[in-house]
This record gives structure tokens, sequence and C-alpha cells, in this order.
């Protein structure tokens, strides 16, 4: 079972993060726990920390200049390092100079649509997000303006996979998951697995 | 379809009178219209067409406790109308009014998921006119209406409140909802529409680049002295408040709903 996915810049700030499991602790103080770690580990073993083990977890780490991916689950079976490498590689290929130059963050949350594929949502745990907060009239007004009608949409079916939804909007399915994904992270919808595919649910 | 929200920013400036005389308006054009009550802190469209005890309203409907076949009453034939003038009314009792008001967030994500669910509904029966007569204001149950409809027609009186008040509902409200509105001036006093018409000129001034007017509806004591139980778009199809009104729903029939918002 995996638990969560945190990528961290450098400077051990957390950039990115996608918790599974809402139980953990922040991701910002694991980051920190995990690059002080990092660097302990260098200095006195002179090798690159690969994983330790806490509170029954296992946090895999994998530092790949300019950043760290931190991978946490259950047991070492859960994670192979090709998917420790894949996730490195996918992320750096997208963002690695918003890394670098210091952008906006905010653009990197698109990267729960790549997880999705990495990670089936069957292997991560509870493989359900809940919404955070409902999707209510007034917060359909805060949304961004290029979500407004896909989360209309999702009101009135209440809920959609992306093939619904890129075929009620007229959009691709790659644009219908990947907007799918932001009304998930902005917390205002959710998703769990259902036949093998991912059901976006208020 | 044409789906509107006949909404203001206060109370009292005649969405209620203007929203049932519009529907009855083009049911006589033989239209088929649905109009909803979405004002669930003052019910009123119950009074007006003298309908009195249903078994379920619009609340229960938003609630999933009713079908809105359950809610729904048709009246065209009451009223010898040609078209269908199918009404969903809101519950006047005043138990039901405060439970209405201490209802959370998830029963109005709830609500305006109905809603949208019944527009569809109605599109697909081939209804030709939706219009939600709407609460006053901010309060959920109003932008819910907002949310649902094509567009919204708001109602105000020619006074600075309205004026402000207007603005801010088109500068916070529909524009970031991407909903464009339709300014339509009611219970005008005579003498401002006569002569040089400074009250008219600043009207069209304030809201020039915010709102299309839709028309300027004058005070007609007439209204009134019906006491809330008439409506003249019936009673006195040929009189000069239903004849103004007349134009006002023409205007609306123009409307392309097709067109996005600031285009
Ligand atoms: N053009 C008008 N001239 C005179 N009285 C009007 C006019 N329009 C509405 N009224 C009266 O104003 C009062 C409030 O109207 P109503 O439709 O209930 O407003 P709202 O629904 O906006 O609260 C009613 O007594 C109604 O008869
Ligand atoms: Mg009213």
């Amino acid at each position: 079972m995996i638990r969560a996915v945190c990528i961290l810049d450098q400077g051990g700030v957390c950039v990115y993060s996608r918790i599974y499991d809402q139980s953990l602790a922040d991701p910002q103080l694991m980051g920190s726990l995990i690059s002080a770690l990092s660097l302990f580990s260098r200095e006195t073993m002179g090798d690159e920390l690969r994983a330790i083990r806490s509170g029954g977890h296992l946090i895999i780490v994998s530092d790949t200049a300019p950043i760290t991916t931190m991978v946490v689950a259950d047991r070492a079976e859960d994670v192979t390092s090709e998917l420790v490498d894949a996730i490195t590689l996918r992320f750096l290929s997208r963002y690695a100079h918003i890394i670098k130059r210091g952008g906006e963050l905010s653009a990197l949350r698109e990267f729960d649509a790549v997880l999705d594929e990495l990670i089936p949502l069957g292997k991560t745990a509870g493989g359900l997000i809940e919404p955070r907060t409902p999707l209510d009239s007034l917060a359909l007004i805060d949304l961004p303006a290029d979500l407004r009608d896909l989360a209309v949409l999702l009101l009135r079916e209440r809920e959609l996979s992306a093939t619904d939804a890129a075929r009620s909007l007229s959009v691709s399915e790659v644009e219908a998951l990947e907007m799918l994904h932001r009304l998930v992270s902005l917390g205002v919808a959710g998703l769990r697995m259902e036949d093998g595919r991912v059901v976006f649910f208020l | 379809m044409k789906c509107f929200a006949v909404h203001s920013y206060k109370g009292g400036t005649g969405k209620t009178t203007l929203a049932a005389n519009l529907a009855v308006i083009y049911a006589r054009m033989g239209h088929d219209v649905v109009l909803l009550e979405l004002d669930f802190q003052a019910p009123s469209l119950h009074t007006l067409f003298g309908v009195r005890g249903r078994d379920a309203y619009m609340n229960d409907y938003l609630s999933e406790s009713a079908t809105w076949d359950d809610v729904l009453v048709d009246l065209g034939d009451n009223y010898d109308l040609d078209g269908l003038l199918v009404l969903g009314f809101s519950n006047p009792d005043v138990d039901e009014i405060r439970k209405q008001l201490a209802k959370d967030r998830k029963w109005h994500m709830q609500a305006i998921s109905q809603l949208l669910v019944l527009k569809e509904r109605l599109r697909a029966e081939g209804f030709d006119y939706v219009i939600f007569d709407s609460a006053p204001g901010v309060h959920y149950s109003s932008v819910n209406a907002v949310v649902a409809s094509d567009f919204t027609v708001v109602v105000a009186k020619i006074d600075n409140f309205d004026f402000d008040g207007s603005i801010a509902l088109i500068d916070q409200l529909y524009n970031p909802l991407e909903r464009r509105a339709f300014m339509l001036f009611n219970k005008v006093v005579p003498p401002l529409l006569t002569g040089s018409r400074p009250a008219i000129s600043t009207a069209e001034e304030v809201f020039k680049d915010k709102a299309e007017i839709l028309g300027f509806v004058p005070c007609y004591c007439d209204v009134p002295l019906a006491m809330g139980s008439e409506i003249q778009a019936l009673s006195q199809p040929d009189g000069p408040f239903a004849t103004r009104l007349q134009q006002v729903a023409q205007k609306i029939a123009e409307i392309d709903v097709a067109a996005k918002h600031g285009t």
C-alpha cells in the first residue's frame, strides 16, 4: 500500500505532495525530516539514503538533482525502483524549469494526473480521495473560470469519468482528466476506483 | 429553451409580479412555460395564483423527498392558455421557511444539482421557457438560481440603492459566474418617464458597459390594488401594465442564449 508521494527541492522544501493517507504527518514536516536525515547519512556514511523505516512505514528516497523523490509505503514490495525512477523522470521532464527558476508551484498540481497513471489507485491507501468541501454555488464563484463548465457538469451528473466529461464538454480525454484532477486538488471533488477506472464525484 | 432567473439586490422590487406576468404572457402566446419559485424566504406565488395546500413543494424536490412530477402542476387549462403553464411552488409554512434557513452547504450543493437535473429534464421535454423566481440578494437559493439559469433578469427600481446593489451583483456574482445580466427597471414613477427624463439617462449611463436594459415599467396603482392575487396579464391582458411587459417579453425572446458571456 502506498501512502504518499512527496517531491522536495534542493533546500528540502516540499514542492509537491500527494497524500493518500490523510493520517500521515504534514508533508512539509516529513520533507524537513527526510532532508536532514539524508544529509546526515551522506556526511557520516558517505552514502545516499535509500530508505528509512519509521512508525511502521517505509520511506523510499531517491536523490536526483535538483529534486528528491520520497514515497511512503507499508512494505518494500509496494515500491519498485522503476516506479520511483518513473515518478522522478516524469516530474523532472515537466517541471525541472519551475524547480530551477522558482516559478508558480500551483502548476505542479497537474502532476496528480500523472501519478494516477503511474500508481493505480488500487495500490494506494484507501483507493479513494474524499472531497474536502462541498461544491456549492458559492464555491463555484471561487473556481478558476476554465473549470466552471466542468464543475456544473459534475454537479448535474454527481459522478463522472474522464471519458464522460470529455464527451459532454467536447474536449480531449487528457484535458478532461487534467481538469478533473484540478477539482480534486482544490478539494471540491473526490475520486475513487471503480471497475478499473477512475470515477470523480462530489 | 431559454432559462432565466428573475433576481434583484433588494426585496420588493417586483420580481414575483414580473416573473408571473412574463410566464403568463409566454403561455398565452402558445409557448410551454415553467415557473419555479426559488424564494424560500418569502413564498408568494401560491398567493398570486390562488393555490393552497399542495402535497409537495420545490423544497421537497430539492431535498430529494419528492419527484418533480409530484411538485409541478400545470395551470394552463385553468386559464385557457394556449401553452402549458407549469408551476413549482415553494413551501409557505413558517416552520418550513425556518428549516430552509438552517440548511448546510451540502444541502445547497444537492439543491443546485437537483435544479440542474430538472432543467435538463425540462429541456428534453421540449419546454420553451423556464423562469426562476428567486430570492433577493446573495442567499444560497438565489445564487443557485443564477448558476442554473442561462442569464439573469435583474429587477431594480430607479434609485441609488438598487443602482449600487445591482452593480455589485453584476461585478461580484454574475460576471464571475459568466452570466449575462439584463436590467429591468420596475415601479418607475411616471413623471420620471416624461419630459427630459434625466433619471432614465442616469440609469442608461450607470449600466452602459455593465448590462443591457430590457425596459422601464412604470409604477401602476392597479398592480398593488389587486392585493397580490391578480395577474394583470390574465385579468387585463390589454391593459397598460401587461402591454408594457409584452414588449419586455419580446426583448427577452430575442436574447441569444448560445452567445457566450462578454461576446
Ligand atoms: N409596476 C408596478 N407598479 C406598482 N406596484 C408594483 C409594480 N410591480 C410590483 N408591484 C407591487 O410591489 C409589491 C412587491 O412585488 P413583488 O413582486 O412581491 O416583489 P418581489 O418578488 O421582488 O419581492 C407588490 O405589492 C406588487 O403588487
Ligand atoms: Mg418575490
